[in-house]
């Protein structure tokens, strides 16, 4: 293991970061797909929840049920949806880009957009059909 | 693929083959999830032994544990820069993915087989 941190002093110039960018749209969605799997590994807590409930028997599961059924959870829960789909046509975008195709900049505004309207019609119609 | 320098590959590689299995199976679970939530004890347990949906939920979780794993880690090693915490939240990053696969796991086999 090389220790990282005796090549971080502070003589070391700094590559730009973050706050050095104007914020783009494309940018944002690729912040989004990180931020989204991280939603997506905490909140696959909430899914190992529910199933264990279903295994302690019909109290337990229909105390998570109450519980899962509050309105600010139930948002929660919505959210969590709708992070899955963002990172799942994320993760599409990620297979096209894979093969060598898509990263004009127009093709890359596209995809970025498109992620945005079809996980948000995913989670409605998973929701409310 | 033995020697450590083939591991990025390796991760590279299996990150895109769960990515696949979690695209197809992960739209069925979110699914059964969402419409699940408030449906009752019996209805759910039913609909888990109807289409081996009990099967699919198992192999949902353990190949979206190994994405977790390889992507929190990735997280890891883009922002935690000393070399003991990320040592050691890596090892937290393993002990949560292994806790989630392994409680589903049997979750849906107890379900499956005892009820």
């Amino acid at each position: 293991m090389i220790n990282k941190n005796k090549l971080n002093n502070d003589d070391r110039p700094l590559s730009p970061h973050l706050q050095i960018y104007q914020p783009s749209f494309t940018m944002i969605m690729s912040i989004m797909h990180r931020v989204t799997g991280a939603v997506l590994y905490f909140g696959s807590l909430l899914l190992l929840i529910w199933y264990v409930s279903i295994v302690f028997g019909p109290d337990t599961y229909n105390f998570v049920g109450k519980l899962f059924s509050f309105f600010i959870i139930k948002f929660a829960l919505f959210l969590f949806t709708w992070a899955f789909f963002h990172h799942l046509f994320g993760g599409i975008r990620h297979f096209i880009w894979d093969t060598g195709n898509g990263f004009s900049l127009t093709a890359v505004e596209l995809l970025a957009r498109l992620t945005v309207i079809l996980s948000l019609l995913s989670t409605l119609v998973v929701w409310f059909i | 693929m033995k020697n450590r320098y083939s591991e990025g590959t390796r991760h590279f590689l299996f990150q895109r083959a769960t990515a696949v299995i979690n695209l197809l199976l992960g739209v069925f679970v979110f699914n059964f999830f969402v419409k699940g939530i408030g449906k009752s004890y019996i209805d759910v347990i039913e609909g888990l032994n109807n289409n081996f949906m009990w099967l699919i939920v198992t192999i949902f979780s353990l190949s979206m544990c190994y994405h977790m794993w390889i992507g929190f880690n990735h997280i890891l090693d883009d922002y935690v820069d000393e070399v003991f915490m990320r040592f050691l939240l890596g090892k937290l990053n393993l002990v949560m993915v292994v806790i989630v696969a392994l409680a589903t796991s049997v979750s849906m086999f107890m379900i499956s087989f005892l009820s």
